[in-house]
């Protein structure tokens, strides 16, 4: 598709940010910078237990404190008690039990922010405290306390594929441990919700999915869905933390209540509780193989920790379930998934979503066979890896890009870092080197490699659509298009591909965004590396409505040049964009359960220093799949920032908790990968255009985030000849302590 | 209390407790300085202080009394991007946004200081701003882009 | 939020005036750069009614002197000013290193050497929010009746988490502290105690004014610093070393860890067997294995207290070999555990 002569700036172009110029300026509003004038601040109490019992809630000095206008509990919810996405069963204020230590349990407005904390420090909550189920395993014990009615199991599936019980010659087996990573996007949860004449209430608030929001928001404030209007404000970062409701019911609440606008805005700290993490997991599998190396049967246990709530803990396990046997034919496997109910922190959406954990495993597994078989890890991967035309463990077969070799064998030849003699070098590039920690002999290089995929969009027949309105009219200036969708940016570029696309499709130069909000259909959630199938298909879509209605009225076949006659009066689309329709999973783990995959290969070189344990990586490769650059220079800021969060969960970044608590609420002990840490990012580009998907394009987002950490952490079995079967990995652990 | 906020006199009648930060997004309206960890654990608030680099979070807001402030308001002249600001939106070092008016303050200062930094020194320099998005490597870029083009126009 | 407590800020123009502020009001606390004091105010660590502001004092900052006669830090100088002084870095390097690795620029350019020196010992008990103190239960330091980290012990061990005091012990260091009382002079090893709660030996209302350095015309030191990420972080371990030569011998060695027990813990005493020897690989190695055993690493810091102990000698090692012009990273000790290497 090409762009009309003249009109720069239209897909398959590095084209720039448009909103990078308030963001540089300082200009740019994010949802913790809105203001309104009259505003209360909002605070929450939450419950400092993992369970308990909530026996009696004494408000009364809260609402004699200084500036209070509203107390709230759980009483005062003026609907339905509960939401969630997966399942609703996330109360909005505790009443009865605390099932998490960070639970909401009371609200307080008042008019200054400092009088809203010392109010909600005079709330006196009697808990009987409980014993908190904080082991997955104890979870799932028969006696174990049942957290919810339904008991402790939120999913449970199996995928059985050819003959579970096929033979093979060799055998390789391990148990995998991934930790509770935390998304953490730099700007805490925040929003506005003020209340409106016709009873209703305006909410501008940072999320991942407007709809979504709305449609667990009005239930609750017991109004009616045009009632409750969501404006997007600006988003800090999200990678999942913004997929479930955090502060919205609360903040709307409050102004219902005090018929005032509301701000609530967490600090870091009360971000760490307020919103889900990456589900730890535990995996177990058992790869069997050829002599040769070519797989037979693979057996996997999963188990993730869902915490105290549903969210999408049943998408998650469904996710790192039927990947587990990663991008690679098989032509036999057994693979079970479990995720239970503890009193931890609840888990839900991070950028993976399953894949990631599943991936760490299969690929620590592929590297055990082929030391077994006597391959190079590329070797034995090349061997097996998938392609177009195979079917996967849950039957379906793969109809779309699928270049897994091609990944593989150019992510192995993308040049390797210089070799150079650490004692030349700044002390800056030493493992550890800010401190003056080691350099010289004690440095061993280790390269790793690993494979894998991600499904993009939502699964097993989740009906997902996304809306676009277009409008095409002429001013002074000349033609102008407007595009508006409910589609959030979350710093991925969303806009600035709509952009692209509006500008290819209708050949016309200046494109202005709308800002998103629930006037007009979902666009479906920014996650699941799906919004530029989605919400560029929709506007695609609505851009050839226009085009044909321009075409109608010019009366010509081509676009006329100049335009601005035939629009007027403007022309305007709404067009809804769906992608194929998939299946459910039935009680075997067959159907046809996701959209689309992407496919990434990732290598990584580390340095350990022996002695001490500790880690520099000295570069992160990565091939990706991508079907189509719209806007190569994002595409690799995607690939860049994905591989650092995977930099982060293989080396450093853990939720620690101590029965059920959360240890390290904060950036001071909850560590995030500096400029010092983190190495260049080699990305190479595959397109092989995605047949059905728009431009044949596919989302970007995870693959590099599902690779990096099972190459990171190969490269330091390679460096170390420890097992290394948990990631973060600590220190103790390259010493052999651990 | 009275602070001089880019080059403006300006008053403020707060309480004690304030940080500096508080000062100048509450106070003062000056919302480009962020507020994602105030512990001083990101950088995403680095403002300057009588000329010096510093996370305006872990400044009391009395300690600034009577001080020069300035913040990535000043960055701008006018309508006009700096080269550090045009720079970042040009090398894609821009995604969420959120540490970025931190890392355009802290690129301003290492390179009205230094004109010429080689990549350990930019490192290092920078090693006070977390970013979650980019993984730095598009803000490396930017900040190479930022110091030819400066250097050109020297 | 994070918001401070309420609170006044007095200002005054001298350290006479200073030390009488702090006199006349209970709980009042001096602040400098405030960048160790402001985020624990916010977590609620400190009930600081008053703070009482050093940055008014004129002259607090100079550093004077030069090595061949001893040199004189106002305790007002940043870490970033310590860091970068040529007389600093070359003859006093150990001090200057350790200035400059103390977490990010931005807390470099605010926060000072005195401030440093005085950093409030920390643990992962003790330095979270109030709620989550309130949460988890309160420590012996704060609100508490016991250690959360070992339980039957009477006193608290929050660790010395400052990059500069076990500089100060190894370089000989000498104070000047000036308070209600008057003005005395000593060895920085005489400021700490060996304790996490009441970790000095000076008064509120002492006021660091000077860190004076003994002449070093024949010196060499080193600090080498653990932690997890290449900024930010806080000490893990820090090794100290401070080597007097004089014949291409050493005459006087001095050692000090920090992050290895509440107060910087002196080593000096096990490095006696360098004196009058021209240290060599093995001797190195020896004495630096000898140099770990006072440090008492607890379960409450970043990483596991084992391998905190195991590789305490390796630091030590490297230490050692940097101050004797040998490559730090060629030496004998490890912290590994795989059988057939020295451990």
């Amino acid at each position: 598709m090409k762009t009309k002569t003249g009109v720069r700036g239209g897909i398959g172009q590095s084209v720039r940010r448009v909103d990078g110029v308030p963001k540089v300026k300082g200009e740019f509003e994010y949802a913790s910078d809105l203001r309104r004038d009259g505003m209360l601040w909002g605070e929450t109490v939450r419950s400092p237990h993992p369970h308990a019992r909530i026996k009696a809630i004494d408000i009364r000095a809260a609402l004699e404190s200084p500036g209070v206008r509203a107390v709230l509990l759980a009483g005062d919810v003026p609907g339905k008690k509960t939401y969630g996405l997966d399942a609703q069963d996330q109360p909005v204020l505790a009443w009865d039990v605390v099932r998490f230590a960070g639970e909401p349990v009371a609200l307080v407005a008042a008019e200054q922010p400092e009088q809203a904390k010392q109010a909600a420090t005079k709330i006196v909550v009697d808990y009987e405290v409980l014993s908190p189920v904080t082991e997955m395993e104890a979870a799932l014990q028969a006696d174990a306390p049942k957290l919810h009615p339904q008991g402790n199991v939120v999913r449970q599936l199996r995928v059985i594929h050819g003959d579970p019980e096929a033979e093979a010659e060799v055998w390789v087996e391990g148990t995998y441990e991934t930790g509770m990573q935390d998304q953490a996007p730099l700007g805490p949860e925040a929003g506005l919700a003020v209340p409106a004449e016709d009873g209703g209430v305006d909410l501008y608030i940072a999320t991942q999915w407007l709809h979504a929001d709305l449609e667990q928001i009005a239930p609750c404030l017991n109004l009616p869905p045009e009632k409750v209007r969501l404006n997007l404000s600006g988003v800090g970062g999200a990678f999942g933390a913004r997929e479930d409701v955090s502060m919205q019911i609360h903040a709307c609440m409050l102004a219902l209540r005090t018929q005032r606008p509301v701000k609530i805005a967490y600090g870091r700290q009360e971000s760490f509780y307020g919103h889900v993490h990456r589900h730890p997991s535990r995996i177990w599998m058992r790869h069997g193989a050829t002599r040769d190396g070519k797989l037979i049967n693979v057996q996997a246990k999963l188990l993730v920790d869902g915490g105290a709530y549903t969210s999408t803990s049943p998408a998650v396990i469904g996710n790192a379930t039927t990947f587990a046997a990663g991008p690679y034919a098989v032509p036999n496997a057994r693979l079970e998934g479990t995720a239970v109910f503890t009193n931890n922190p609840p888990c839900g959406a991070m950028r993976g979503f399953g894949a990631v954990q599943a991936c760490f495993a299969y690929e620590a597994q592929m590297d055990k066979l082929a030391r077994a078989v006597n391959l190079h890890p590329i070797e034995v991967r090349l061997k097996n890896a998938l392609k177009t035309g195979d079917v996967l463990p849950t039957g379906q077969r793969v109809t779309g890009a699928a270049p897994v070799r091609d990944l593989l064998s150019r992510c192995a030849a993308l040049p390797m870092p210089p070799a150079e003699s650490p004692l030349d070098r700044d002390r800056m590039l030493i493992p550890g080197g800010a401190g003056n920690v080691g350099h010289g002999e004690a440095l061993t290089r280790g390269v790793g490699f690993a494979a894998g995929y991600k499904n993009l969009a939502y699964s097993e027949g989740f009906d997902d659509s996304s809306e676009a309105w277009v409008r095409l009219s002429v001013d002074q200036e000349g033609p102008l298009a407007e595009v508006k969708t409910a589609a959030v940016d979350v710093g991925q570029g969303l806009d600035t591909i709509v952009t692209q696309v509006v500008r290819t499709e209708l050949g016309v130069q200046r494109v202005l965004v709308r800002q998103p909000d629930t006037a007009i259909g979902s666009a479906g959630s920014s996650s699941a590396s799906r919004q530029t199938m989605m919400t560029g298909g929709a506007v695609q879509l609505a851009c050839q409505a226009v085009r044909d209605e321009v075409l109608r009225r010019a009366g010509t076949s081509i676009i006329p040049d100049p335009l601005d006659e035939y629009l007027r009066p403007p022309i305007e689309a709404t067009r809804v964009f769906r992608h194929r329709r998939t299946g459910k999973l039935d009680a075997d783990g067959q159907g046809d359960p996701h959209v689309s995959f992407a496919f990434g290969a990732a290598r990584a070189v580390v340095e350990v220093d022996t002695e001490l344990g500790l880690v520099r990586v000295v570069q992160l490769a990565v091939s990706q799949d991508v079907g189509r650059a719209l806007n190569p220079q994002s595409v690799r800021g995607q690939i860049e920032g994905g591989s650092a969060q995977g930099l982060g969960l293989a080396l450093m970044e853990e939720i620690e908790l101590k029965d059920g608590k959360i240890r390290n609420a904060s950036f001071t002990d909850y560590l995030l990968p500096t400029i010092l840490d983190m190495p260049p990012v080699v990305s190479d580009l595959v397109e092989e255009p995605e047949p059905g998907l728009p431009y044949g394009a596919k989302g970007v987002g995870e693959p590099s985030t599902v690779v990096v950490p099972a190459a990171i952490v190969a490269a330091l079995r390679a460096a170390t000849g420890r097992e290394l079967p948990r990631a973060p990995v600590k220190p103790d652990e390259l010493v052999g302590i651990r | 209390m009275r602070t001089n906020v880019n080059g403006e006199w300006r008053e403020a009648d707060i309480w004690p407790g304030a940080s500096l930060l508080t000062l100048l997004r509450d106070a003062f309206g000056l919302t480009g300085s962020k507020n994602a960890c105030e512990q001083g654990e990101c950088g995403s608030c680095s403002v300057w202080l009588d000329g010096e680099l510093v996370c305006a979070c872990l400044v009391l807001a009395a300690q600034a009394h009577d001080r020069q402030v300035r913040t990535v308001e000043s960055v701008a002249d006018g309508q006009r991007m700096s080269a550090v600001q045009d720079a970042f939106v040009e090398a894609g070092a821009v995604q969420c946004g959120f540490c970025t008016p931190g890392f355009v303050v802290a690129v301003t200062h290492l390179l009205a200081q230094d004109p010429n930094p080689n990549e350990v020194q930019v490192r290092e320099a920078l090693s006070g701003n977390i970013c979650r998005c980019t993984g730095y490597a598009k803000i490396l870029d930017a900040v190479t882009l930022a110091a030819s083009r400066l250097r050109e126009d020297r | 939020m994070l918001r401070l407590p309420p609170l006044r800020y007095l200002r005054p123009t001298s350290v006479e005036a200073a030390a009488e502020a702090v006199a006349e009001h209970p709980g009042a606390m001096l602040i400098a750069g405030g960048t160790d004091l402001v985020p624990n105010l916010k977590r609620r660590q400190f009930d600081a009614p008053v703070l009482v502001s050093l940055r008014g004092i004129a002259g607090f900052d100079g550093i004077q002197g030069e090595p061949g006669r001893g040199m004189v830090i106002g305790a007002g100088a940043t870490l970033d000013q310590v860091a970068t002084h040529p007389a600093l870095q070359t003859a006093y390097r150990a001090l200057a290193q350790a200035a400059g690795f103390v977490s990010t620029p931005q807390i470099r350019h605010m926060g000072t050497i005195g401030g440093n020196l005085l950093v409030d010992p920390r643990c992962n008990y003790y330095n979270q929010s109030a709620a989550w103190r309130q949460a988890v239960g309160y420590c012996l330091k704060r609100d508490g009746d016991i250690c959360l980290v070992a339980r039957s012990s009477p006193r608290c061990w929050a660790v010395s988490s400052s990059d500069s005091a076990p500089v100060a012990l190894a370089l000989g260091a000498e104070l000047t502290l000036r308070g209600a009382e008057g003005e005395r002079r000593g060895a920085a090893a005489d400021l700490y105690r060996d304790d996490g709660i009441v970790y000095t030996t000076k008064r509120a209302d002492d006021v660091i004014v000077g860190i004076h350095l003994p002449a070093a015309p024949a010196m060499t030191s080193a600090y080498w610093k653990l932690r997890r990420r290449g900024s930010f972080d806080f000490p893990v371990l820090g090794a100290a070393v401070a080597l007097d030569w004089a014949d291409g011998m050493v005459r006087v060695a001095r050692g000090a860890l920090g992050a290895a027990g509440s107060r910087p813990v002196e080593v000096s005493h096990l490095l006696t067997p360098l004196v009058g020897r021209r240290p060599d690989d093995e001797l190195i190695a020896q004495v630096a294995e000898a140099a770990e055993k006072p440090a008492r690493p607890l379960d409450n810091t970043d990483f596991s207290h084992y391998w905190r102990k195991r590789m305490t000698r390796v630091l030590i090692e490297r230490a050692l070999r940097d101050a004797c012009g040998l490559d730090p990273l060629a030496g004998r000790l490890t912290a590994q555990t795989r059988s057939g290497q020295a451990a």
